[in-house]
């Protein structure tokens, strides 16, 4: 992710695979053709991963769709209720990973993965919001957005609200991941390092409250118990400020 | 016999076997509609985009001499339903078989096949002829097993069409290179310049600004970026 990219690699074929106008099949077969040719110059690494993104998750989160409709729509394992913030329809927010990946998505009708997860899901999640507002805003926000897609990579993969039938654990993370994969803390108005005080990270505060809240749900996932068992080292004091600054980013996201 | 095809805003598939003959009996249908603009708050350039994209798709349809009503979403006879329109155009043309391709949605799925349960004529069904798998083939790949882990369903798609295999082994010798693909862009390669394609939307825009469309997003320039089908001097 980076400030002064849309799409860096990404294909930008979605739409047009969307409606149908490309198929599945003719990108598959010019991926392939292209790779018998100039093998020399490119890596099967490259190969394999965008190929496995069209027969793969495409095809799967469409089989998964049909395969869980229409119960699949109103689940809510993990029990979140909170209203989507104002912010996510201005891009109006002092968190520079959250106003770039908003305002992107505004602009272009356009986020690429780890934008869709890793940003605006992950924030989603962490504060707790009701998966059918998660879900009305990526089905309307993106131009690329049918339900079929949308609502399994919504609800399922990024929100965790189907308890696990998509993804093996919920996509939470702190700031640091965020600083990991791009350039947004560069220019921050909060401080990634940080987990309490006005300047702290939000997403930081906000992680160890939600793996806290939703212990009884996903404290015996075994996937998770590198955190619980991090969260278990926290001092108890300092939980108990986490989790005051992160109630309080809950019930005013919009002035953060 | 007299035959109703439906078309929705997206199936623009123009190698469907449908298209293969052209049957003076056959009628093609896209609408512009309420029913679809309204279920969700859209951002502004999908709208664009799906309007623009059925335009030309009819436009393409129409220059091979297929016989197409498109009603465009201010068209008087456009009441905005989906199945009301259907109704209208059955009557209007005496049609006597009505058939469209799987919707990729559940609501219209239900609506269509709740439709066709209504109608007194014959109906019938068709597969879009766009993914790899049918409807129901995941369903039924882990029918009986306890987790649907897409790792096992991608294999068997490597397999079954044959892709990136060396026999039955993976070709490089590893099925999943995902972890080769986790590294953060330093700026290091280029990034590739994007192909752009210029298009006049300026009367779409206006259509849905008139209109009490609520929107969501931006939408600055007159050109809308996208390569629709090319259109037969």
């Amino acid at each position: 992710m980076h400030t002064n990219e849309v799409y860096l690699f990404h294909s930008r074929l979605s739409f047009a695979m969307n409606v149908k106008l490309i198929s599945a099949k003719n990108i598959v077969d010019t991926v392939l053709n292209y790779w018998r040719k100039h093998g020399d110059n490119i890596d099967i690494s490259q190969v394999e991963g965008f190929i496995r993104q069209i027969i793969g998750w495409r095809e799967y989160m469409r089989g998964m769709y049909w395969a869980l409709m229409p119960d699949y729509k109103t689940e809510n394992h993990l029990e979140n209720n909170n209203k989507l913030p104002e912010f996510y329809w201005t891009g109006n927010t002092k968190m520079n990973c959250l106003k770039n990946a908003i305002t992107n998505s505004l602009d272009n009708g356009y986020a690429h993965h780890i934008q869709r997860l890793m940003v605006t899901g992950n924030f989603a999640l962490l504060a707790q919001i009701n998966p059918d507002d998660v879900d009305a805003w990526y089905l309307g926000i993106y131009v690329d957005a049918l339900e079929w897609v949308q609502l399994p990579n919504t609800r399922g993969m990024s929100q965790y609200a189907d308890g696990g039938k998509i993804a093996t654990k919920p996509y939470i993370s702190s700031g640091s991941y965020i600083n990991k994969m791009s350039n947004y803390c560069d220019n921050c108005h909060y401080d990634k390092k940080e987990k309490l005080g006005k300047k702290a990270c939000p997403f930081n505060s906000l992680y160890w409250n939600f793996l806290d809240d939703k212990r009884s749900i996903l404290g015996n996932n075994r996937r998770m118990s590198m955190m619980y068992s991090l969260l278990d080292k926290m001092d108890k004091d300092q939980l108990v400020s986490i989790k005051k600054r992160a109630h309080n980013i809950i019930q005013n996201p919009d002035k953060f | 016999m007299k035959t109703l095809r439906l078309i929705l805003g997206d199936q623009l598939n123009s190698k469907h076997s449908w298209y293969k003959t052209n049957d003076k009996n056959v009628q093609y249908c896209l609408f512009e509609m309420r029913q679809e603009t309204d279920y969700v708050t859209h951002h502004i350039q999908k709208i664009i985009g799906f309007f623009a994209a059925m335009r030309a798709f009819s436009n393409h349809l129409k220059e091979n001499n297929f016989k197409v009503d498109y009603y465009k979403l201010d068209d008087k006879d456009n009441t905005q339903d989906l199945v009301e329109n259907l109704k209208q155009l059955i009557k209007k043309h005496d049609i006597e078989k009505f058939e469209y391709q799987l919707p990729d949605e559940y609501r219209v799925d239900q609506q269509l096949s709740e439709f066709c349960k209504s109608l007194d004529i014959e109906s019938e069904v068709f597969s879009t002829e766009h993914f790899y798998t049918e409807r129901n083939d995941l369903k039924d790949f882990f029918k009986g097993k306890k987790q649907y882990l897409m790792e096992n369903f991608y294999r068997d798609m490597r397999k079954k069409h044959d892709i990136l295999m060396a026999g039955n082994q993976p070709e490089g010798g590893k099925w999943n290179y995902d972890k080769s693909n986790r590294n953060k862009w330093k700026g290091e390669h280029q990034i590739p310049t994007y192909k752009y394609f210029k298009n006049d939307v300026s009367d779409i825009v206006e259509l849905i600004k008139n209109s009490d469309i609520k929107t969501i997003g931006n939408f600055d320039t007159k050109t809308f970026s996208i390569q629709l089908p090319e259109r037969k001097r």
